[in-house]
C-alpha cells in the first residue's frame, strides 16, 4: 500500500490523447475527451466504484474536473506527475519555452506568482546560466502551484525526468526534488519510472533513500527494464514500494494480472479508463485482489 | 576480486563495473585478461601465494573482498597444484584482509564442496570454506552449481564445444543425476546482491538456477537452444575413469577424473535461503540457455543483456555533436549502453554545452571536433545538428575516418545528401542514419512477415502519419525550408517514407500535393499516390496541423493477394485469407508489449525503445566494423523520396 493508502489509483493517460496501447484511435479519445466535463465524469464513475485516488500531469481540462469531482467525493486523493513533459514540448513547440513558460505562470494565482517569483529572483544568477536543476526546481514550483487546493499527499516525479536523471547520473536533482517536495509543500516525494531495474541500484549505490515508486509491472513483462526477471527479483528483495503501472500491457487487467501483482507483495496499482463496460468491474476487481 | 580473468569472474567483474562500483581486480601476470576493460575497473597483479602482491592489491578503498579465485577441477588434476592454490591460497587472501582491515569476503565455493565428494577439487575447495568460516570476518560463502553462459571460458563453453564437435553425444554416467545449472549473470547479481546484506554474514548459501534438471535433460536442453538434435550414447562410470585416465597426460583434457567422480551425485542444491534472506530469483534454464546463445547469434538489432566488451569488441569512445534535444536523447542512451563512452559534448553555443553539463553528463565540453580530437581519442561520432550542417560537418569527420551515427534526414536537399553518400568512396567509415522505426521491433515484425510471403504479393498500401505541433506560424530552423529542407515531409514524414521504402523498396513514381494551414515558409500537410518498383502503390497522408495527436503516430495498411497487415506504433494486425503455416485464417494481433525486448526505455511514448537499439546497433556495428541496419544509402533513397514528393507538388507527376 502506498504511504497515503491508495490502493486503486486512476491514471489520465487515457483521457488526455496519449494512449500508449488501445484499441481506440486517437480522434476517438480528443473528440470525447475535449472537456472537463466528460473527463470529469469519468472521474465520478472511478469515485463511485472505489478509486482511492487519481494520478495526473498539469492538465488544466484534468484539473478542473478533479477539482469538481472532489466537491463530490472530498476523500478522493490527487498525486501530481510533474513536470508535464508532454504538455511543455508541445507548449515549447507551439510557443517557444518563454512562451509556454508565460503561458503557466499566466495560469497561477496572484499569490503563488509572487511567492515564485521572489523565490525565483534569488536564484536568477543559476538561471542565467541555464543551469537544469534550479530551472527544474521553478518548474516544480510552477507545476505544483496548480495543485496546491487539491492538497496532494505525494507527488511522483515524471519518467522521463527521473529517467533522463537516473541515465545521465543527475544524483543532485533527486536529492532536490525530495527537499522540495517535502518542505515546500508537505508532501511524500515518489519516482515515476519505466526503468525500475536502473533505478533502484541506482539510489541505492548514490546512497539515497528508495520513495514510493509508479513503474510498468505486469504479467507481460512490458516495459519492466531492464527485464522483466530483474524487476521482479528487486521486488522480493528490497524494501520498495510500488504502485504497479501499466498493469496490463495490451487491455484491461483480469483475475492473471491481480495473481502476478499479489504474488509480488504489490498493493497499489495504477488503472487506466479503456472503455465503459469494464472500467468500474475493473476498479472494483482491483480493489478486491489487492485488498485481499 | 581474485579470480576476475576466468570465466564467472569476468562476468562478475564487467558487471560490478556497469552497476557503477568500482573494481579492482587481482589476476596473474599470465593470466588471459582480454575480457577485462582496464578504463573501467582497476587491475592489478599479483598471487595468491605471493602474500606481498595480496597486501599490495589490498590496499584502501577496497572494503569487499570476492574471493573467484580457484584451481578448478576443468584442468588436469594436480592435488599438491590445488592445495596450494584453493587452501593456502585462501588461507594467504584471509591472512592480507586481516592485515588490510577488509571486513566484508565472499567466499565463491562450489557444490562439489562436501564431504561426500571425494573429488580434488572438492576436498580443496571444502578446505578453503573451513578457512573462510574460521576466520573473524564477515564472510559469505556462495556455493553455486553448474555455472553457465555466454563466453568461451569456462567448463560450460568446453562441453558445448564438445557438443558441437561430436555427431554423438557422450552421456557420462547415467545421465540421470539431478543438477541445478545456473545463469552466470544470475550468479554475479546475486554475488553482488548479498555484499551488503548483514543478513548473509556468516551463512553460506546454496545457488543455482530455478530448473532442478537431470545432467541428460541438460545436454538435451543445450542441444535445443542450439537448434540440433543429436543422439546420446551413455559411457558408464568405468568406462569414463577409464577415459579419464587416459586424457589425464593432457595439459586440456575433455574431462578429468575430478569430473567423473561428481557424476554419481545429485546436485540438489536447495536455493530457498537465498530465496528468502536476500530475494534470490534465478532464470529458467530454457530462458537462461535461449539468452546464452542468443547473445552471439541475435541480430544487431536485438540487444544483448551485459554484453562484455572483450578485446575483439572494445568500448566505443564516442563524441556527440549538437546538444538539442536529440543530442540529449543519444547522451541519455549511450549513458547506459555498457559498451560506449561518452568523451565529448560539443557545440558551438557554449551556454548550451553548459546546460547540458548540469543535468549530469560528466564528458568534458567543446567547441570544436578538432579541439576533442587534439584532447582525446575518438571512435565515433553522434552528429545530432541541424540538417543543413550536416554535409560540412560530415566532410570534416569522414577526412578523419571516424564513424559517423547522423541525425535524419541525411541532409537538406538532395544534393547534399548525395554530396554526403559520395564521400563514402575509399573509405571505410561505419556510417548510419537516424531513422529509428527501423529498430522499432514492430516494424521488423511486419517487414518479417511482408517478406515471408504470407500476405501473398503486397498489391496496395495507404499509409498516415499525423502529429499536433503547428497551429500558428513559427520561427526556427525547423520552418525555414533552406535549413530543414521543407515542413513535416522533411522533419517528421520521413520516418514514414523510410518505412515504405523500408518494406516496398525503391519508389518508381509518385504524385503529391502539398498544403500549408499556419505555417508560412514550409508545408504543413501532404498527401501523395506512390508506385513503388515492386509494383505495390498506395497513399501517403500527413499532418502535423491535425488535433488528437500530442504524440506522433503512424499507420500503414498493407492489403495483399493473401490478406492484410495493419502496422502501427503499438500494434500489428494480420488478417489472412487462409492458414499459412502455424498462422491461422482470420486476424491475428502482436502487441507491442509482445516484441519490446530493449534494456532500458527513456520515453516509451515517443518510440524510445527504436532509439534505444538504434544506438545500441550503431555501437555494435563499430565493434564489428559491420554494417548498420540503417545506413546513409538508405538514407539516400528516402532523401529521393522527399525530393520528389516536392517536386511533384509543384511539377506533377514524377517518376524516378
Amino acid at each position: 500500500m502506498s504511504p497515503s493508502g491508495a490502493q486503486v489509483i486512476l491514471g489520465t493517460t487515457n483521457l488526455s490523447g496519449s494512449r500508449l496501447l488501445g484499441r481506440k484511435s486517437a480522434e476517438d479519445d480528443a473528440g470525447r475527451f475535449r472537456s472537463a466535463i466528460e473527463i470529469g465524469s469519468v472521474f465520478n464513475e472511478a469515485a463511485v466504484a472505489g478509486v482511492d485516488a487519481v494520478a495526473t500531469l498539469n492538465q488544466l481540462e484534468i484539473l478542473t474536473a478533479l477539482k469538481k469531482t472532489r466537491q463530490v467525493f472530498p476523500d478522493l486523493q490527487v498525486y501530481p506527475i510533474i513536470p508535464n513533459v508532454i504538455g511543455y514540448v508541445r507548449e515549447a513547440t507551439d510557443y517557444g519555452l518563454v512562451g509556454a513558460a508565460r503561458r503557466r505562470i499566466g495560469q497561477m494565482a496572484l499569490l503563488d506568482l509572487f511567492q515564485i517569483g521572489v523565490r525565483s529572483a534569488l536564484k536568477a544568477p543559476r538561471v542565467l546560466k541555464r543551469d537544469f536543476n534550479t530551472l527544474m526546481a521553478i518548474l516544480f514550483e510552477v507545476e505544483l502551484a496548480s495543485f496546491k487546493s487539491l492538497e496532494p499527499p505525494s507527488v511522483f516525479l515524471h519518467p522521463q525526468i527521473t529517467d533522463l536523471a537516473l541515465s545521465l547520473g543527475n544524483r543532485a536533482l533527486f536529492e532536490l526534488y525530495f527537499k522540495t517536495m517535502r518542505t515546500r509543500f508537505g508532501a511524500e516525494p515518489g519516482l515515476a519510472t519505466n526503468n525500475l531495474g536502473w533505478l533502484l541500484p541506482k539510489l541505492q549505490e548514490w546512497k539515497l533513500e528508495t520513495p514510493l515508486v509508479l513503474t510498468p509491472f505486469n504479467p507481460d513483462g512490458f516495459l519492466m527494464k531492464p527485464s522483466q526477471p530483474a524487476c521482479e527479483a528487486l521486488l522480493r528483495s528490497a524494501s520498495c514500494q510500488v504502485v504497479a503501472d501499466k498493469v496490463d500491457a495490451t487491455a484491461n487487467p483480469n483475475q492473471r494480472t491481480w495473481n502476478y501483482l499479489r504474488s509480488y507483495g504489490v498493493r497499489s496499482a495504477l488503472i487506466e479508463f479503456w472503455d465503459d463496460q469494464s472500467f468500474g468491474a475493473t476498479i472494483k476487481q482491483a480493489r478486491k485482489h489487492l485488498a485481499g | 576480486m581474485t579470480g576476475a580473468s576466468g570465466f564467472l569472474g569476468a562476468h562478475l567483474a564487467n558487471y560490478a563495473a556497469m552497476s557503477g562500483r568500482d573494481v579492482r581486480c587481482l589476476i596473474r601476470r599470465t593470466s588471459d585478461a582480454s575480457s577485462l576493460d582496464p578504463k573501467r575497473m582497476q587491475i592489478c597483479y599479483g598471487d595468491l601465494l605471493d602474500p606481498a602482491s595480496l597486501r599490495a592489491a589490498l590496499e584502501p578503498p577496497v572494503r569487499t573482498v570476492v574471493h573467484c579465485a580457484a584451481t578448478t577441477s576443468e584442468t588436469r588434476v594436480d592435488y599438491a597444484q590445488s592445495f596450494k592454490v584453493n587452501v593456502e591460497g585462501t588461507k594467504n587472501l584471509l591472512e592480507a584482509c586481516q592485515a588490510q582491515g577488509i571486513e566484508r569476503f565472499i567466499m565463491i565455493s562450489t557444490q562439489s564442496a562436501n564431504e561426500k565428494n571425494p573429488s580434488t577439487y572438492g576436498r580443496t575447495k571444502l578446505a578453503g570454506d573451513v578457512l573462510v568460516e574460521e576466520s573473524k570476518l564477515g564472510y559469505t560463502i556462495l556455493k553455486p552449481s553448474t555455472i553457465y553462459g555466454p563466453g568461451a571460458k569456462g567448463l560450460f563453453a568446453k562441453m558445448v564445444r564438445l557438443i558441437d564437435g561430436v555427431p554423438v553425444v557422450p552421456i557420462l554416467g547415467s545421465g540421470s543425476r539431478l543438477i541445478r545449472p545456473i545463469h552466470v549473470f544470475d550468479l554475479s547479481e546475486a554475488i553482488l546482491h548479498c555484499e551488503g546484506l548483514q543478513q548473509t554474514f556468516g551463512k553460506t548459501y546454496d545457488l543455482g538456477g530455478r530448473d532442478l534438471v537431470s545432467y541428460e535433460d541438460f545436454i538435451s536442453l543445450i542441444l535445443g537452444a542450439r537448434g540440433k538434435r543429436k543422439p546420446f550414447v551413455r559411457v558408464s562410470l568405468p568406462v569414463c575413469q577409464l577415459l579419464a585416465g587416459m586424457f589425464s597426460v593432457l595439459k586440456n583434457p575433455p574431462f578429468t577424473h575430478d569430473n567423473v567422480m561428481g557424476l554419481n551425485q545429485n546436485q540438489v542444491c536447495n536455493i530457498e535461503a537465498a530465496r528468502s534472506d536476500f530475494g534470490f530469483n534465478p532464470r529458467g534454464l530454457r530462458e537462461g540457455l535461449r539468452q546464452t546463445f542468443a547473445a552471439s547469434a541475435e541480430s544487431s538489432t536485438a540487444p544483448v543483456r551485459m554484453q562484455t566488451p572483450t578485446k575483439e569488441r572494445p568500448i566505443q569512445n564516442v563524441a556527440i555533436i549538437g546538444l538539442g534535444k536529440m543530442g540529449l536523447l543519444h547522451s541519455a542512451i549511450l549513458s547506459v549502453l555498457p559498451s560506449a563512452r561518452i568523451v565529448a559534448l560539443v557545440d558551438q553555443d557554449e551556454s548550451l554545452g553548459a546546460h547540458v553539463r548540469s543535468m549530469g553528463p560528466q564528458a568534458p565540453f567543446y567547441k570544436s571536433i578538432d579541439e576533442v580530437l587534439s584532447a582525446t581519442a575518438v571512435d565515433a561520432v553522434f552528429v545530432c545538428t541541424p540538417a543543413f550542417t550536416h554535409y560540412p560537418i560530415v566532410r570534416e569527420l569522414v577526412g578523419k575516418n571516424l564513424n559517423i551515427f547522423l541525425e535524419k534526414p541525411l541532409a537538406e536537399s538532395l544534393d547534399s545528401a548525395q554530396k554526403i553518400c559520395d564521400l563514402l568512396q575509399g573509405k571505410s567509415i561505419i556510417h548510419a542514419v537516424g531513422y529509428m522505426k527501423g529498430h522499432n521491433p514492430i516494424y521488423g515484425r511486419a517487414k518479417e512477415i511482408i517478406e515471408s510471403g504470407v500476405l501473398g504479393e503486397a498489391i496496395l498500401f495507404r499509409s498516415t502519419l499525423y502529429l499536433s505541433q503547428v497551429f500558428s506560424p513559427k520561427g526556427g530552423w525547423v520552418y525555414d525550408p533552406k535549413k530543414s529542407g521543407g515542413g513535416i515531409v522533411a522533419n517528421s514524414t520521413c520516418h514514414l517514407l523510410f518505412l515504405l521504402y523500408w518494406l516496398f523498396g525503391p519508389m518508381r513514381s509518385v504524385c503529391a500535393q502539398v498544403r500549408s494551414f499556419h505555417s508560412e515558409h514550409v508545408e504543413d500537410a501532404a498527401t501523395a499516390l506512390m508506385e513503388f518498383k515492386n509494383g505495390t502503390a498506395g497513399t501517403l497522408d500527413t499532418s502535423w496541423s491535425t488535433p488528437g495527436y500530442p504524440v506522433e503516430q503512424t499507420e500503414i495498411v498493407v492489403q495483399g493477394s493473401g490478406g492484410i497487415l495493419e502496422i502501427s506504433d503499438t500494434q500489428l494486425r494480420l488478417y489472412l485469407n487462409q492458414n499459412a503455416g502455424k498462422l491461422e485464417k482470420g486476424w491475428t494481433t502482436w502487441h507491442r508489449a509482445e516484441m519490446d525486448k530493449a534494456d532500458f526505455d527513456l520515453s516509451p511514448q515517443y518510440g524510445g525503445e527504436g532509439y534505444y537499439n538504434e544506438d545500441l546497433n550503431f555501437i555494435e556495428a563499430c565493434q564489428r566494423k559491420e554494417t548498420p541496419r540503417v545506413s546513409w544509402i538508405d538514407g539516400l533513397r528516402v532523401q529521393e523520396m522527399m525530393d520528389a514528393i516536392y517536386r511533384s507538388a509543384s511539377e506533377g507527376r514524377v517518376t524516378l
